[in-house]
């Protein structure tokens, strides 16, 4: 066959042309494609970095729908949480203009049963495309979602299993393409680990306040028990032992105390006071009946006297606008103990010649000062203040919203100061 | 004439015991038990005793909260506290509320009966062992001068009576702890007192409060 070198060189030319116009658009492509994966290693690195940057739940949640936003379009999306016994909990949700956290009470709950596509996506753990979720006779747009044509289910691992899912959702239908998915699912694995960590981060949490609450019921049982057994000896056993004592007077005189019987019953009745003595002494130390009976200033009152005598201690005592209305009966309690412990811990390690308390009403605060002249301690040494139950003390004080200052070094004495609304 | 007394006890035991020891005097009549302070109010109004043996710790309202009712509807009627409680807070609360007199439980029978007439004829009856609790504080010494003290030892020393540490007086005062530390024994030297308790009744008489 015979060509031209005209038009062989004119094809050549052109095919020459076409191959590099295409290798042009190829590159390109190709520089493209690696822009938008750059970006979106870009986009993913900082998700991830966001993600890690909190423990709490609402915020990692929050965080992750945000991120995917700028990676996958969508007009509506939601974060769900699988709680116990396959409720679902929805915790964050885009709106169409921000993502926002869903706190408890307002925070939707159902269970997993009634949404047969997001059951499957927590039991298989595999993702769910819907490209026109208005073929689908079942569907009911779940919690978050109006009548979104298409629908993305990805789920959120934590430890290994299913832990939650996020759902997307866009007006137009068959949106949602393989690379979103590819997207979202690599999200999803670059979150489970932020997620795991505010999972178990929210179980401390929750595992913290309920001993919290565990702790502040025991003092109260403990406050309660105290009180029934005090009343029980000063009461029930105190009278009957008095009881018994009117009928040794009783028989003292009717026999008039002949053949050393008076003396006998004399003595009969020494040994029952000291039995009354002892059973005060116990109730008292368990819980002071003035304490229920007469208030905090006359129950200070009556304890700090009566260490003054056994202790050796200068006890000075000053209650300042405490004579009006009683306080609430908890703070009572709180403070009387909080004195108490204060107190036995001069008495046991201070080695101080005096102590002083100070309890002081006013403007809706009460305040309570013990103060001594002892050797101190070092307040930073974690040792010494579990040893003086310092925790405790300080325990009480939080119960009731209020303040324990521990202000001590060695040599200088110790003051503990103790402040509650009223 | 004979005194007509109402027993108030919740321990049927003890009113038993009460009875028998108040019936060996001639001069005494035992016209009623009661065992709440509600019954208290109830038989004073329908037995008329000239005077109410009265225990603190029942059952309802206490004696102490029943005296005070008891004595807004009978002035009359003459209160004696028969009780286990021996602390002076008690005493000071019963008397406070009216009361005319008060003995432990535990008193000898001589003593209850020496109370009851005690009494009866218009004084008041307080068990030996507890009267200390009756004699008042004496007006304290603290006589040195504010005059004395520079202005920053007057501040620590409002702060100090209010309450506060030297940590939180030396943050007030944006002071160190050491200062706060010299202001406070210097002025405590000057004005002769040993302690915080002194110092805030200082601090209360001389109007620094």
């Amino acid at each position: 066959m015979q060509v031209s070198d005209e038009a062989d060189h004119a094809a050549l030319t052109q095919a020459l042309q076409e191959a590099q116009v295409a290798l042009a658009a190829e590159r390109a492509r190709a520089q493209e494609a690696n822009e938008r994966a750059r970006l979106t290693a870009d986009m993913l690195r900082e998700a991830t970095v966001a993600l890690t940057r909190s423990l709490d739940r609402e915020t990692v949640l929050t965080t992750l729908l945000e991120h995917l936003r700028r990676l996958v379009p969508f007009d509506r999306a939601t974060v769900m949480v699988l709680e116990e016994a396959s409720r679902i909990s929805v915790r964050a949700v885009f709106d169409g203009e921000r993502v926002k956290p869903l706190l408890p009470p307002e925070r939707p709950e159902f269970l997993a049963d009634e949404h047969p596509v997001l059951r499957r996506i927590l039991s298989t753990g595999a993702p769910v495309v819907i490209p026109d979720t208005r073929e689908l006779p079942d569907w009911t747009p779940p919690i978050g979602f109006a009548d979104e044509a298409s629908w993305l289910g990805v789920p959120l691992f934590a430890r290994g299993s299913v832990a939650g899912l996020f759902s997307l959702a866009k007006q137009e239908m068959g949106y949602f393409n393989a690379e979103h998915l590819r997207l979202a699912e690599t999200l999803s694995s670059q979150a489970s680990v932020a997620v795991e960590n505010a999972i178990l981060f929210e179980q401390m949490q929750a595992a913290s306040a309920r001993m919290q609450v565990l702790s502040r019921r025991l003092v109260e049982v403990q406050e309660d028990e105290r009180r029934t057994v005090a009343r029980e000896l000063h009461d029930e056993a105190g009278q009957a032992l008095v009881s018994l004592r009117f009928g040794l007077q009783l028989l003292e005189r009717e026999t008039g105390g002949g053949d050393g019987i008076a003396a006998r019953v004399a003595e009969l009745k020494q040994t029952t006071d000291a039995v009354i003595d002892s059973l005060h002494r116990l109730a008292a130390a368990l819980r002071p009946p003035s304490l229920d009976m007469l208030g905090l200033d006359a129950a200070l009152r009556q304890y700090l006297g009566s260490i003054e005598g056994k202790s050796g201690l200068v006890v000075r005592y000053k209650a300042r606008g405490l004579a009006g209305e009683r306080l609430a009966p908890p703070i009572e309690t709180a403070l009387y103990r909080i004195v108490q412990e204060a107190v036995t811990n001069v008495m046991r390690h201070a080695r101080a010649t005096c102590v002083d308390v100070l309890a002081a009403r006013d403007d809706g605060r009460v305040l309570v000062v013990i103060e001594d002249d002892g050797v101190g301690f070092a307040t930073a040494s974690p040792a010494g203040a579990e040893r003086l139950g310092l925790v405790g003390m300080r325990e009480r004080a939080q119960a009731l919203g209020g303040t324990l200052t521990i202000e001590s070094a060695p040599g200088s004495g110790t003051t503990v100061a103790v402040e509650v609304r009223s | 004439m004979t005194t007509r007394v109402l027993i108030a006890d919740d321990h049927p035991l003890l009113r038993a015991g009460l009875r028998r020891l108040l019936a060996a005097d001639p001069d005494l009549e035992t016209v009623g038990e009661a065992a709440t302070g509600a019954e208290v109010l109830q038989l004073t109004g329908e037995l008329h005793p000239d005077i109410v043996l009265l225990d603190i710790s029942m059952p309802g309202e206490n004696g102490i909260a029943t005296t005070r009712a008891l004595k807004a509807r009978f002035p009359d009627v003459l209160v004696l506290f028969l009780t286990m409680h021996e602390e002076e807070g008690m005493l000071q609360e019963a008397l406070r509320a009216g009361g005319d007199g008060y003995v432990v439980k535990r008193a000898d029978e001589p003593e209850i009966l020496r109370a009851i007439r005690a009494v009866r004829n218009g004084g008041v009856y307080v068990h030996a062992t507890m009267t200390r609790a009756l004699a008042q504080p004496l007006p304290s010494q603290n006589g040195a001068l504010a005059e004395a003290l520079t202005q920053r030892e007057i501040d620590v020393l409002r702060l100090l009576a209010r309450g506060n540490t030297n940590r939180q007086i030396a943050e007030l005062l944006n002071l160190s702890i050491r200062t706060v530390e010299s202001h406070r024994a210097n002025l405590m030297g000057k004005l002769g007192l040993a302690s915080r308790v002194e110092l805030v009744t200082y601090a209360e008489e001389h109007g620094l409060l």
